[in-house]
């Protein structure tokens, strides 16, 4: 295992690992064919753009961000 | 790792209106910012100055997040703010998302009424649903449900004396709004749209704080600000047209950066060409009293016709 994806909404979570890692945020987005514009993305948990580096062992988090589908109970 | 454009700290997101880097600080700034900018554009921060403003709750991340920047900057506005809540009746769904209203609106201090479709209407979404799937009316479950929530949070808003009803409706909502009706060949409909803070009277103008915010800012400001996505849609979503919409305008999004915009400023450009399409003589409905241009409001027409096929089953 080198990196785990976890994809998540609107309406299911996949989970997957991948055994070539991806240099980028940006080309695992496009090696998924996941549009950039409708995700957002956390590196082991912590926000991060699309130019970010990842590293061996990483949980890579992609959120679709579709109306509604978040629990606010944390504000 | 990406710096910020302002700062040089840690970028979180790229800004979609100024194209900037921005980390977690300077993107809290900028969300705010462009959310006065919303507001000073639409209605005015002199009509704003003193005004009681109900903020219309789903308990997602879009009306949580404007519940939240009418807070922020509710002091220096000179906004009084109060939300209402309202339970469609969508089993599995809306129930989560009512908590988080719940819950969010407490932590700011905000008071939050919570109604219901069942109390007010006597049958819920799903009920709605059934009468649909079953063949017995032809109005799709978001018609329902959005026509009856406009018109139920329209006579609250009335009742308690607000100036203004705020919603969550983000840039990806308008520009998905005047895609469809493109696609519906309305022109009335993308009049209309911009005349949606005019003053009419019977109707309660509407603000939207987050109209300058993608779908993917409001995301992520509400993760930066501790809510967790839960994995769940509306069961019905994928019935609508916006559904289809969105999908494709996203894709197109990313393949050609700029999109939105271009989009959201044809939508400005249409509207005033087209304001005087908008101005269409209204009527009182006779059965609610609220303000139409047709004989009975559509929300009344939906009552009638969804009571009328549960009556039968």
């Amino acid at each position: 295992m080198v990196v785990r994806v976890r994809l998540v909404g609107c309406g299911r979570v996949i989970t997957m690992e991948l055994e070539e890692r991806p240099r980028t945020v940006g080309e695992l987005l496009a090696g998924l064919r996941l549009a950039p514009e409708s995700v957002v993305v956390l590196r082991n948990g912590s926000l991060v753009t699309e130019d970010e580096e990842l590293v061996d062992g990483d949980l890579v988090e992609v959120l679709a961000a579709c109306p509604g589908g978040i629990d606010g109970s944390v504000l | 790792m990406a710096r910020c454009s302002r700062c040089g700290g840690r970028a979180v997101i790229r800004a979609k209106l100024s194209g900037e880097l921005l980390c977690r600080d300077c993107f809290e700034e900028y969300f705010l910012s462009i959310a006065k900018r919303a507001l000073s554009e639409r209605p005015g921060l002199e009509a704003l100055n003193g005004s009681r403003v109900l903020v219309a709750l789903s308990g997602g991340k879009d009306s949580l997040n404007a519940l939240y920047v009418l807070v922020a900057l509710g002091e220096e506005l000179g906004l009084e703010v109060e939300a209402v809540a309202v339970d469609e009746g969508i089993s599995g769904y809306r129930d989560v998302a009512l908590r988080a209203a719940r819950d969010t609106s407490g932590r700011l201090g905000v008071r939050c009424a919570a109604v219901s479709f069942e109390d007010e209407y006597g049958f819920t979404v799903d009920d709605a649903a059934r009468a649909y799937f079953s063949g017995a009316i032809g109005y799709k479950p978001c018609t329902v449900c959005g026509v009856l929530k406009r018109h139920l949070i329209n006579r609250l808003a009335l009742e308690m004396g607000a100036d203004f009803v705020a919603t969550g409706h983000n840039m990806d909502d308008e520009v998905q709004t005047l895609v469809i009706n493109v696609l519906r060949g309305d022109l009335r409909g993308i009049a209309k749209e911009g005349a949606a803070a005019s003053r009419v009277e019977g109707l309660v103008p509407r603000i939207k704080p987050l109209y300058y915010v993608t779908d993917r800012e409001s995301l992520a400001f509400a993760l930066l600000h501790g809510f967790r996505p839960s994995p769940s849609e509306c069961p019905y979503v994928r019935l609508s047209l916006r559904y289809r919409v969105r999908l494709a305008i996203n894709e197109m999004e990313s393949a050609e950066p700029g999109l939105k915009l271009r989009l959201l400023r044809l939508k400005e450009e249409l509207q005033r060409e087209l304001s005087a399409a908008a101005s269409v003589e209204l009527r009182r409905c006779p059965y609610c009293g609220q303000p139409t241009p047709r004989d009975i409001c559509r929300a009344c027409h939906i009552l009638r016709e969804v009571r009328g096929a549960i009556r039968l089953s």
